[in-house]
């Protein structure tokens, strides 16, 4: 589609299991490191899955009493953290028109969990609710736009870039942070996840537990984390010298309408979310340099995810590389889309492609061209990046070199 | 003196649901899809039940005889969804340890749970996204939905906005609340559908305005897109919703 004139990234603040901030994490995915950690603190006794991708603590903002940051909970924290980050880093001054959203799919059922284990039941009632979260931060950080919150599961930090797009190129806002995070790697919620059958128990060794694209993979590692970036037009970044990162070049949305949990079978929805996303950006299939597979390491999920991508790239496939950075990370759920966006801004800064690690015995009927192990250099230009969520959620982003 | 214009949708057909714990139990069996199998929404949540079945009475509108939903979208806007659900899984864990974890929550109590389940009931492969999950919802859901159908990609969406009032208190028998749903069939601007337009202001836009009140209550506003003339509504972050009903469009057109 053609625009108006392009949306860059010129701004990332971040917080998961490689890394407290964009250089640390980019330089931890290439070189192939795992965030993946036995827990104990955030499972029940007996719990059938004890493995996460870990979170640093954080450390409070620059100007914050450290008592006041560690008083907020978990999922302010992390917001907050991502948010003054990316503000810092871009430069700007929240003068500005700067409208926030966020993929969260989790807000409340977080909330409630973390004050039932402090006040029990009576705690979690309706008048002791606080603000939604993106509520308090547009508060705190002083920003004039609208803030939403956006959910459509794992895909959640794809949808709400896309929504930052819009209210930018429709007038709403000057400017926009948008991105995911999640912090549900406590209790309740890995029990529930567990008992869904989908998490991995390589409890034994937890940085080869998450295995996209290998035969022995068995299942799916949660992570807590994820990242929010600055949008802005291309002549505002310009006209002030904004560090560019990458241009938000297209995206691409579509539903399953099969399960609200297994993947449909049919590749054609995600299909048609990736050929959305590469017409957005008006590039061909065969002009992509790397590709981010939402690769969750589930049996059935990366089988169908191979099928879609082989329906869209055809005989460029043996060309473009692909990997799935969750096999370092862990998945950040609502977090994921956001963070696998980061690996994209990481092979268009380095010029290298980030690798799947634990990639040792390739499923057949996931053949597409692997980077196991290590990272590759190579010649990347155009990404695209797939995040496919529960409830038949299909999105795709497209992020270019900017300039 | 009308603010700048800018496009928005258009309001073809609407269904709206009120419903107490009771009969949304029976809702839950049959919510009035002969299709759909009677156990689909065995495990929804009732803010879901109620969001679908007013879906499905808005569809039955004339204005949307022979449309095909197949590239539609769904945005749905719920508030606080599934407290009491949620609460009850907690007090399972304690008693029973992990085990009483409920597999069902991650699927049918998140917040992309209100959208997927309607897409995956109606069979619509255009995007489905929830927004906002607490107070604030109806702005949310308007402006989400506003804007995607702004860009033009889709023949029409469906907004579904869905709360409790109130919520009840925890563990209260049965509930004295009310599950509030108002289902908004939305197609892009365009000369061959008539019905009241909304669009979106700016926060610049609405200081040019002298007057402007705040969006009532769920249970109510369905009654501003059936009362003639222009309303505005401020959002609490300084935009707003310009809705416009069909005898000022004759106006315009005149």
């Amino acid at each position: 589609m053609r625009r108006e004139q392009a949306l860059w990234i010129t701004g990332v603040g971040t917080a998961n299991p490689l890394g407290l901030d964009y250089k640390t994490t980019a330089q931890a995915l290439l070189a192939g490191k795992s965030g993946v950690r036995q827990v104990t603190y955030s499972t029940l006794p007996g719990s059938p899955c004890q493995l996460a991708g870990v979170l640093p603590p954080l450390p409070a903002p620059p100007g914050w009493n450290e008592n006041d940051f560690l008083r907020l909970d978990s999922l302010e924290r992390l917001l907050l953290h991502c948010c003054v980050q990316a503000l810092a880093d871009c430069g700007i001054t929240p003068s500005m028109r700067i409208g926030l959203v966020v993929g969260i799919g989790s807000e409340w059922m977080v909330n409630w969990e973390e004050r039932w284990r402090v006040g029990g039941m009576a705690a979690m009632d309706a008048q002791s609710d606080p603000e939604p979260v993106v509520h308090r931060i547009r508060q705190r950080l002083g920003l004039s736009g609208p803030a939403l919150t956006v959910a459509a599961a794992c895909a959640s930090g794809n949808v709400a870039l896309a929504q930052g797009r819009r209210l930018i190129e429709q007038g709403l806002v000057d400017v926009c942070l948008a991105g995911g995070v999640d912090h549900s790697v406590n209790p309740v919620s890995m029990a529930s996840f567990g008992n869904l059958g989908v998490l991995s128990k390589r409890t034994n060794d937890p940085a080869s537990a998450s295995r996209p694209f290998d035969r022995d993979r068995d299942g799916l590692v949660m992570a807590d984390g994820g990242a929010v970036f600055v949008l802005e037009r291309a002549g505002d970044a310009r006209a002030r010298g904004a560090r560019l990162y990458a241009e938000l070049a297209g995206f691409g949305s579509s539903s399953d309408a099969h399960h609200m949990v297994i993947p449909s079978p049919d590749p054609e929805p995600a299909v048609l979310a990736m050929r959305e996303a590469l017409a957005d950006a008006e590039e061909n299939a065969e002009e992509t340099d790397y590709i981010n597979a939402h690769a969750t390491s589930t049996p059935v999920g990366d089988r169908n995810e191979t099928r879609a991508i082989k329906a869209v790239f055809a005989k460029a496939l043996g060309t473009i590389p692909v990997s799935a950075t969750k096999s370092m990370t862990g998945h950040l759920l609502s977090g994921a889309a956001a963070m696998d966006a980061i690996a994209c801004l990481a092979a268009l800064e380095h010029q290298a492609v980030p690798p799947t690690i634990n990639l040792e015995n390739q499923d057949p009927e996931c053949d597409l061209c692997h980077v196991p192990g290590e990272a590759r250099p190579h010649r990347v230009r155009v990404t695209l990046s797939n995040s496919f969520g529960f409830g038949g959620n299909n999105s795709c982003i497209v992020l270019r070199k900017a300039g | 003196m009308f603010a700048r214009l800018r496009e928005g949708g258009t309001l073809i057909a609407w269904g709206t649901v009120q419903a107490g714990p009771e009969s949304l139990s029976a809702l839950r069996r049959q919510p009035g899809d002969p299709e759909l199998s009677p156990n689909f929404l065995k495990h929804s949540d009732e803010q879901t039940i109620a969001g679908l079945v007013a879906v499905l009475r808005a569809r039955q509108s004339e204005a949307l005889r022979g449309t095909d939903f197949t590239r539609w979208g769904v945005v749905a806007a719920p508030r606080h969804l599934g407290r009491q659900t949620v609460a009850d899984v907690f007090a399972r864990v304690d008693r029973r340890g992990p085990s009483g974890a409920s597999p069902l929550v991650i699927p049918h109590r998140s917040l992309h749970s209100v959208s997927g389940t309607i897409s995956e009931a109606l069979g619509t492969h255009g995007p489905n996204l929830s927004v906002s999950g607490g107070p604030g919802n109806l702005a949310e859901g308007l402006l989400a939905a506003l804007t995607l159908l702004n860009e033009k990609h889709l023949p029409g969406l469906w907004l579904v906005l869905t709360q409790w009032a109130p919520e009840s208190a925890l563990g209260t028998e049965a509930g004295h609340g009310t599950c509030y749903a108002l289902a908004l069939a939305l197609t892009p601007f365009s000369g061959d559908r008539a019905g009241p337009r909304l669009r979106l202001l700016t926060a610049a836009d609405m200081n040019a305005l002298q007057d402007s009140v705040s969006l009532p209550e769920l249970g109510t506003l369905h009654e501003v897109f059936i009362r003639p003339g222009r309303q505005v509504f401020r959002f609490e972050w300084g935009g707003g919703l310009e809705v416009e009903g069909l005898e000022v469009l004759a106006e315009i057109e005149a």
